[in-house]
Parts: C-alpha cells; sequence; structure tokens
C-alpha cells in the first residue's frame, strides 16, 4: 500500500533587526535563542496556522541586521547540539581551549563585531555563542602584560602614575 | 535641483560613512555582566593585569565575584576541617574524617555541597595546610583527591617539616604546578605567615594553634594593619575569646570569624553580645564591624 506522504516544509520564523532588515529563520534553528523561542511560545505563534508571508516579525531593537545575520549563522551551525543543562556547565571546569573549530573561525572577527556578538547573544539569550565569545576575548587577554592589553582593546590608560604605583604594589607579589 | 543634489550627495555620504551608526562597543563599554563573564574565563595574574588596564576594568575585576584567588583547607589533628576563601573561614567540627581514608572526605565535600560550591567560586590556588604531623593529608589518595576536586591553578603548601618528603613527593606527582611551599617545625610563627603574601586567605588555624601565641602578640599583628586577621575562639575558653573581642574593637577590625561548638552556642552569644549573623551551629558567624570599632 501507498499513502500520501504531505511534505512539509520547516516552519519559519521572521525576525526583523533595529535597521529593519527582515530574516527568515526556521522555527528550529532559532530555538536556541531562550528569548525569542520564549517569545514564540508566550505568543502562541507555535499553533498560528500562518504563511509566512502573513507573520508577524519578532522585533529585535537591540541587534542590527549583520550581527543578526551571524547569530543566525552560528545557530544554524549548531542546531543539532544537545541542550545545554546549566548546573553541569557550573561543575565543568573552566576551561577557554575548548573552542570549537568552526567557533574558532568564525569568530575570528574584528573586536567590534565580537563585543556586537557579545551583546546579542546576551540579549537573545544564546549561552552557547555567549561562552565561545566570552572565551575568545579572553584568549586575547590571556598572558599579555597591561600594555599589551592596553594596545590590543585600544584602552586609555586614566591612572594617575600614583595610581599605578600603588597597583603595582598591591600586584607585586603575583607578577612575573 | 542644486539642494536636492547636495542633500542627496550629504546623505549618501552619511549613511556610507556610517555616522548615523552607535559608537563601537568596546571592552570598557561592554555591560558589566560581560565583561565578568569574559574574566571569569581568566586566572588569577591575567585577571590582575586587567585590572591595571583602566579604572573601569580594575572596578569590573573586583566585581568579578564568582573568582576566588585561593582557597585554603586545613585539616588539624582531630576531625576538624578548616575552609578559607577571601579572607574569611569557617570550621567545620566531627566531620567523621577517618584517617587514611579519601572517601571520609569525599562524603564529606559531598555532604555540605562544597564541590559544588568549589566549582563555582573557580578557585585559582589552593593552599592545603596541615597542623602538625596531620596523618589525613599525607595520605595520597587523600591528597590527590583534594587536589583533582577543585578547579585551581596553582598549589600552596604549608606543613610541618617533619612531613616534607612525602608531602613533596606526593604533589610533584600532581599535575598542578606548586606556587609555594612554607615548612615549620612545630607550628608557623605568625608573624611569618603574615609575611607570606596570600596570607589575606590563610587561616590561623584552630584554637590549639592560637594558644601558642599570646593576646599581646596577635595585637602587635593587628596594630600593624592586619584588618582582616582572623580570631578564631572557643567558648570553652572564655576568657581568651573576651580579651579576642577586646582586641577586635581596639584594633577596629574589619571583620572576625568566630567559631562556635553547638553546646556554647547560646552561652556564645550572651556572653559576647554579638549580632547573630548566620543560623548554622557548624558553620561560622561573621560579625563586620562599624569602622568606628563599636558592635
Amino acid at each position: 500500500f501507498l499513502f500520501p506522504i504531505k511534505m512539509t516544509s520547516p516552519r519559519m520564523i521572521k525576525l526583523t533587526s533595529n535597521d529593519d532588515k527582515t530574516f527568515e529563520v526556521e522555527r528550529d534553528v532559532i530555538k536556541q535563542s531562550v528569548t525569542v523561542n520564549t517569545l514564540i511560545t508566550d505568543l502562541n505563534m507555535d499553533d498560528e496556522d500562518v504563511s509566512v508571508e502573513n507573520q508577524m516579525a519578532i522585533p529585535l531593537p537591540n541587534v542590527d541586521a549583520a550581527t543578526l545575520e551571524m547569530v543566525i549563522t552560528w545557530c544554524k551551525q549548531h542546531r543539532e547540539d544537545p541542550p545545554r543543562n546549566e548546573e553541569e556547565e557550573e561543575k565543568k571546569e573552566k576551561r577557554t581551549d575548548d573552542i570549537p573549530e568552526w567557533d574558532k573561525t568564525f569568530l575570528d572577527v574584528e573586536q567590534s563585531v565580537l563585543f556586537a556578538l557579545i551583546l546579542a547573544a546576551n540579549y537573545m539569550d544564546i549561552k552557547g555563542l555567549l561562552d565561545n565569545c566570552c572565551k575568545t576575548v579572553a584568549n586575547m587577554i590571556k598572558g599579555k602584560t597591561p600594555d599589551e592589553i592596553r594596545k590590543h582593546f585600544n584602552i586609555k590608560n586614566d591612572f594617575t602614575p600614583e595610581e599605578e604605583e600603588q597597583i603595582r604594589k598591591e600586584n607585586a607579589w603575583c607578577e612575573d | 535641483v542644486v539642494n536636492t543634489t547636495i542633500y542627496y550627495l550629504l546623505f549618501v555620504t552619511i549613511k556610507e560613512n556610517n555616522f548615523f551608526q552607535p559608537p563601537h562597543v568596546t571592552l570598557e563599554t561592554l555591560p558589566k555582566e560581560n565583561v565578568s563573564q569574559i574574566l571569569s574565563n581568566l586566572g588569577r595574574k591575567d585577571r590582575k593585569r586587567v585590572r591595571r588596564c583602566s579604572k573601569s576594568l580594575r572596578e569590573a575585576v573586583q566585581q568579578s565575584d564568582l573568582s576566588v584567588e585561593l582557597i585554603t583547607i586545613g585539616f588539624d589533628e582531630g576531625h576538624s576541617i578548616f575552609v578559607g576563601v577571601k579572607g574569611y573561614y569557617t570550621h567545620f567540627g566531627r566531620t567523621q574524617l577517618k584517617r587514611n581514608d579519601a572517601q571520609s572526605f569525599q562524603n564529606w565535600l559531598n555532604a555540605m555541597k562544597m564541590r559544588y560550591f568549589f566549582r563555582r567560586l573557580k578557585c585559582d590556588g589552593l593552599c592545603i595546610q596541615t597542623e602538625g604531623m596531620t596523618t589525613l593529608v599525607v595520605d595520597e589518595p587523600l591528597f590527590k583527591l583534594m587536589t583533582e576536586q577543585f578547579d585551581f591553578k596553582e598549589l600552596h603548601l604549608v606543613f610541618d617539616s617533619r612531613l616534607q618528603p612525602s608531602v613533596i613527593s606526593f604533589a610533584q606527582r600532581l599535575k598542578k604546578p606548586i606556587q609555594s611551599i612554607t615548612t615549620y617545625e612545630c607550628a608557623p610563627d605568625p608573624l611569618e605567615i603574615f609575611e607570606l603574601p596570600w596570607a589575606s586567605s590563610l587561616i590561623i588555624n584552630h584554637f590549639e594553634m592560637w594558644e601558642a601565641y599570646t593576646d599581646q602578640q596577635v595585637l602587635e599583628l593587628a596594630k600593624q594593619g592586619r584588618r582582616d586577621l582572623q580570631l578564631p575562639a572557643d567558648l570553652s575558653h572564655t576568657a581568651t575569646l573576651q580579651s579576642l573581642i577586646e582586641i577586635v574593637h581596639s584594633c577596629r577590625m574589619r571583620c572576625v570569624s568566630i567559631t562556635v561548638e553547638p553546646d556554647y552556642y547560646h552561652r556564645f552569644l550572651s556572653s559576647i553580645d554579638l549580632k547573630e549573623q548566620g543560623n548554622q551551629f557548624w558553620t561560622y558567624q561573621t560579625q563586620v564591624l562599624p569602622k568606628s570599632g563599636s558592635t
């Protein structure tokens, strides 16, 4: 017997960036964003039988189009990741050498882009992305002297010489 | 037409140059919670270097409250365990630790949910301190267990010199770097301990050790500006406790940690008239004194 198989296309969700660009993304992909996921659930958007054309777009006022595009790319790449167990994550040893290779390449971007991603991941509540972004920045800091850190992140030294001396004294025992 | 063209060109120029874009986010302008998250991935040395970069980053590092530089675990010759974190210490009595039994320590860690607690705190350093010829710490499985339990990068050891060969031998088999080794003949001289760079977290351990020094000696230490000096006391020695409280007051110390055994709990509260801050017998009560020195 042959039964007709109904081919259903994946459910799509519309997201609008703060510069008014709209993106269509698979429901299954964007579920990694706790913020978006909660909104979809709260608004019963999963139950609505509305075509994507007529669907209300979810505004993301804190995320620009370029960043949102990157966030979606990241979510697509990690759509098969098992759900995170926060309690387990907390128990794990903190390390920064466990960023997956794909993420390492993906996050090899200008600092401003990386920081924008941190803000977006934080706002959209995507723990995996936020973690890996923070680890990437931490890796940029590791092993650098204060001068090197300032130079790398374009930070102005606003300490007076006296304050600097005071901090140097406080830190003296741990300096190499 | 000319005006329109000028306006159009101006618009295009501005748009192309992103003049409408908000200023770029930098490490300094990131929200504090994100900076804290970044810093939580760094060890003590890196955090201290970040602290030296600018005022805002110094503040961020200071607010990075999930980082603990050193946890001290002290054993005495009985069943007590002392845990020191960030200038505070806690005494755990009657822990049912057994000599040469790593499992009993593991049981205690689990019972107290200490393992989870320490993981959350992410300590960079672990100091294992022993008192006298403690056999517990020279038990290799226990030693290994302790060092494996905690996410630390450095190890500080304070131990009786008579234990030196075995402790060093165990420590060398661990993969963690040993940052410092301090040995003492009998009990460490408090003045020497306070000269150690990580003294702020060190436990001035146990009543027996306290008894080895006069109140006057501790008073001298306090006068030298050791505002975080921790003063253990035991209600069975009320007179000493009373003198400790007087020292605390006279030196305007910022904090004092006092260990109380349940039998003496109420007596303790009534005798020294300190406001109760905790509600568990076997933990500690910390009284933060105002700088004026009055309770």
